[in-house]
């Protein structure tokens, strides 16, 4: 059982050579338009070799549209779209040499396992052994050898997932897209499959473009992460650097769940609701404070050191799996979002009067 | 109190028309049976006359049909035309359809209209107006222009039945074909044409079905040469009384009924 | 990099232009042009030809449409025309919704199979043989007269054949499976809890069935009696069969003019009135419950 790590073409495969892994996705100012609606407004985006970048926004922010443009599935209204050097702007899907992992997995329900795998391998004029070679060794690599023979309405939800990763990932697409590919899939076997992708990127090393409305899902999986919001990008980079500097009070609300507060700052100083504290961040006039839920301490005990200090009333408390998390109404922000961990001392009700502290290192600054 | 009473009087009215209802279905399922059932019934006997009830009992009537000779070329007429209506109203009711659920062209809407128009057009009235046009490219008493008026009468069924089956397959199979380097022809034949495969048959039976039945054409446009199946039974029953009719009736009922459900059933079939 | 220009059009511009999921226009239009030539030949010109023939032919003008109106025949077979195949769509919407409810309704499996084959077979037979089988069924010697005089109830056999009663039978025989098929879709759709609700506010099942059902079904049972109307006017072989020469029906009319009479214009000008009728019917109904109750009749 001896699979290749490496992300080189395989000499088996038949595929056309893909050498150059190199090879990236080049976006340059896409728009689309569907008459009136303006769906993307001039998106800007350099996929890398090999890595795994997640298109990350609520509905209708523009994510699917994106990766269906990038498929050859709809065109552009205007813009460039590179593949290394090649425009992919006006040819059809068929010759974009990509892979797509659809949402409803789009199996072929009048082929078996097996065939649906070798489908894309066939076009390619790959024939007899190396072609069974080649769909054995996708079948191994998503675990699925003893369904071969089996058609895709036999299988469950989760095998169909990976039959449809294992067809697309076959023929060594230079990207690999997947539309929303976990959304259909109940809870466990939705962090089953997160591992599943991660190994299978790991182990084959395509450039993946990946489609989600689930921060979570985005987290776990990507190197990159594009946050979307009506049609733009709000933010782009590594999960940990949105998670922690989120570059403005969209992404801090909807990838973190963030606070988000109004502030001023100047000469290292911030300055909210009447308090100050500061703080290393070089920008100055209006800005907006990011606050996490989990860096509020919460108690009656004063904490000295810098940061903000805010007094307010319990109005709900509920459950979330490790953590409780409460909402807390303060009369001059409106209601704030915090957490604590489940055995953490003092039983809080609902209506109590409760001290916050948020230590100056726990504030992000944004700029607005 | 008042409530009791109104209670009553509405029960009294639920039941009513709760029996009405039901003399109503019971009514229409007699009918609907009633005739079939009789004739399939006067087939088995022997009487030298169709009267009801039978003095005797027996399969000359299916003797008759299959030995006077008499039926064999309009049955083999109406095969022929039924099989080459089948084939024509496929050949253009499928890319029809193709071009409507996968193409954005304007007018798409009153394509599908004049393709099921035929079926609501009256008959007898759309027929006169092909008689004219028949008489003037001379394709009266033709068996040519009996398929093509056949292959229009057809075409509404084929069209229904082929479009509501591709409605059925989701267009990312063929998006997928085509990630896979599949370029549109070939996604269109190893995939979705593959998976209508069923409702291809369907229609086609659904389209021979239509045209071995049809009377009204072949009355007005097939002249004195061309005898169908059903124009010979028509002249048979407006200008005599074979008993062997209810026999060969029988005979069409259940041919017909068989090619009817296989047709449903292929049309299911589809997933 | 080359491409970094401003063009943001380039898109546009490229080879063969942008690639487009859709079916290009070229393509789409090849494949429909079979329908189009064929429904130009043979749908709209000879519907086309008919009008004209009929103001043309003969001695022109309005002369055939006189023809037509000053014949009493024709007119008696006009008349008892629209007659006829109204009181079969009332039987078809009456017995045929009385059907598609019952089918809607959960039930008895093997109640409900029957049903269902009651309802399709008349769809199992050829126009042909339903029609012999009804005129067998009601001639002087057939089933019913039979019957009766066994029962005692007559003594001599009651004339039912070559009567428009013959005509009405055999044609709503015919058109209800379409009746049915038209109105099950609306039934089946309709949320049965509604009736509940409302006689848990105090209306008696019927008054419910009345107040809340009926504005419901109300598009189908329009569109579903709109086809049967304006397919049942155009009837040529039952009223030929059932009829006889004794019930005036425009098909017969138009079929005698053309065979017998030789007089082709009069049939163009009949044809039209009866082609107008239809028409008016169905935009009327397009009109009143929109294209999708219409369509959905139709498609069974």
């Amino acid at each position: 059982m001896t699979v290749s790590v490496q992300p080189q073409p395989r000499s088996g495969a038949g595929a056309p050579s893909v050498t150059a892994r190199s090879a990236a996705l080049h976006i340059e100012k896409l728009t689309k338009s569907f008459g009136e609606l303006e769906v993307l407004r001039s998106i800007d985006l350099d996929v890398h070799a090999g890595e795994f970048l997640t298109l990350l926004g609520p509905s209708g922010s523009g994510k699917t549209t994106l990766l269906r443009i990038i498929a050859g599935f709809e065109s552009a209204t205007s813009g460039s779209l590179m593949l290394g050097d090649v425009d992919l702007g006006s040819l059809p899907p068929s010759e974009r040499k990509l892979g797509m992992v659809f949402q409803n997995y789009a199996l072929f329900p009048h082929l078996t396992v097996e065939q649906n795998i070798a489908y894309g391998l066939k076009l390619r004029k790959c024939r007899g052994p190396k072609l069974q070679a080649r769909v054995n060794e996708m079948l191994e690599i998503v675990g699925l050898e003893k369904h071969s023979r089996r058609k895709p309405s036999q299988l469950s939800g989760g095998q169909q997932q990976r039959v449809a990763l294992a067809r697309a990932l076959a023929y060594e697409p230079e990207i690999l897209l997947m539309d929303e590919p976990l959304g259909a899939l109940d809870r466990s076997l939705r962090l089953q499959m997160e591992e599943e992708i991660k190994r299978v990127h790991r182990q084959i090393g395509t450039t993946v473009v990946y489609v989600t409305h689930d921060q979570e899902e985005a987290l776990v999986l990507s190197d990159r992460v594009a946050i979307m919001n009506e049609g733009q990008f709000a933010g782009l980079d590594t999960p940990m650097s949105l998670f922690h500097r989120p570059p403005n009070g969209f992404v801090a609300r909807f990838f973190s769940d963030s606070n988000v507060l109004e502030a001023q700052a100047g000469d290292g100083i911030v300055h909210a609701y009447g308090q100050s504290f500061p703080h290393d961040s070089p920008i100055d006039g209006d800005v907006e404070l990011a606050i996490r839920p989990r860096s509020f301490v919460i108690g009656n005990h004063p904490e000295s050191g810098p940061g903000l200090r805010f007094t307010g009333e319990l109005e709900e408390q509920h459950l979330l799996g490790e953590h409780v998390q409460l909402h807390i109404s303060v009369p001059e922000i409106g209601r704030l979002v915090a957490r604590r961990n489940i055995g953490d001392d003092g039983r809080l009700d609902v209506g109590d009067s409760l001290k916050l502290f948020v230590p100056a290192s726990a504030v992000h600054v944004m700029s607005v | 109190m008042s409530r009791t009473i109104h209670g009553r009087r509405n029960r009294t009215i639920d039941r009513a028309s709760k029996i009405l209802g039901r003399v109503l279905v019971t009514c229409a399922v007699i009918f609907l049976l009633a005739p079939a059932l009789f004739i399939a019934l006067l087939s088995f006997s022997n009487d030298r006359r169709v009267s009801f009830p039978p003095q005797s009992w027996g399969l000359d009537r299916y003797i008759a049909v299959f030995t006077s000779g008499k039926w064999g070329a309009p049955t083999l007429m109406s095969l022929e035309i039924g099989a080459w209506v089948a084939f024509g109203s496929l050949l253009v009711a499928l890319p029809l359809v193709f071009a409507l659920k996968r193409s954005v062209m304007p007018g798409r809407g009153l394509l599908e209209a004049t393709a099921i128009a035929p079926l609501v057009i009256p008959i007898s009235a759309y027929a006169v107006g092909l008689y004219a046009v028949f008489a003037q490219l001379d394709l009266l008493g033709e068996k040519f222009g009996i398929i093509l008026a056949h292959t229009v009468h057809a075409l509404p069924m084929v069209v229904i039945v082929l479009s509501t089956s591709l409605d059925q397959i989701r267009p990312d199979l063929e998006l997928s074909a085509m990630t896979m380097g599949a370029n549109r022809l070939k996604a269109w034949t190893s995939i979705t044409l593959r998976l209508l495969v069923p409702a291809i048959a369907a229609a086609m039976l659904f389209g021979f079905i239509s045209s071995f039945d049809e009377a009204v054409f072949i009355t007005f446009l097939g002249g004195v040469g061309l005898v169908t199946l059903p124009k010979y039974i028509f002249d048979s029953v407006q200008y005599g009384v074979d008993p062997a009719i209810t026999a060969m009736a029988t005979i069409l009922m259940i041919t017909t009924a068989g090619i009817m459900l296989l047709g449903s059933a292929l049309r299911k079939d589809i997933k | 990099m080359t491409h970094v220009d401003s063009h943001p059009q380039r898109l546009k511009v490229g080879r063969s232009g942008p690639w487009s999921a859709a079916l290009p226009m070229l393509p789409a239009v090849f494949m429909v042009a079979p329908l189009v030539i064929v429904a130009l030949l043979f749908i709209v010109y000879p519907l086309v030809k008919l009008g004209i023939d009929s103001f043309t032919g003969g001695s022109g003008g309005f002369s055939n449409y006189s023809a037509v109106f000053q014949s009493a025949a024709i007119r008696n077979s006009l008349v008892s025309t629209l007659l006829m195949s109204a009181v079969v769509t009332v039987l078809c919407l009456l017995l045929g919704g009385s059907l598609a409810w019952s089918l809607s309704k959960p039930g008895n499996k093997i109640l409900k199979t029957l049903l269902w084959t009651a309802v399709l077979l008349p769809f199992w037979m050829g126009v042909v043989v339903k029609t012999y089988a009804w005129a067998v069924l009601l001639a002087n010697n057939g089933l019913i007269n039979s019957f009766f005089m066994r029962i005692g109830l007559i003594d001599e056999p009651m004339t039912l054949l070559y009567t428009p009663m013959a005509v009405v039978l055999g044609m709503t025989y015919t058109m209800l499976p379409y009746a049915v098929l038209a109105m099950y879709p609306t039934m089946a759709g309709f949320d049965k809890e509604l009736l509940n609700s409302a006689s848990v506010l105090g209306s008696s099942n019927t008054g419910a069935m009345y107040r809340v059902w009926l504005p419901l079904v109300r598009p189908g049972l329009v569109a579903g009696g709109a086809i049967v109307f304006a397919i049942s006017i155009g009837f040529y072989i039952t009223p030929v069969l059932l009829g006889g020469a004794q019930t005036p029906f425009m098909a017969t009319v138009i079929g005698d003019d053309i065979f017998a009479y030789f007089n082709y214009p009069r049939a163009a000008a009949s044809s039209v009135i009866l082609l107008v009728i239809a028409l008016t019917v169905l935009i009327a109904t397009l009109k009143t419950v929109g294209v999708k109750a219409l369509k959905g009749g139709l498609e069974k």
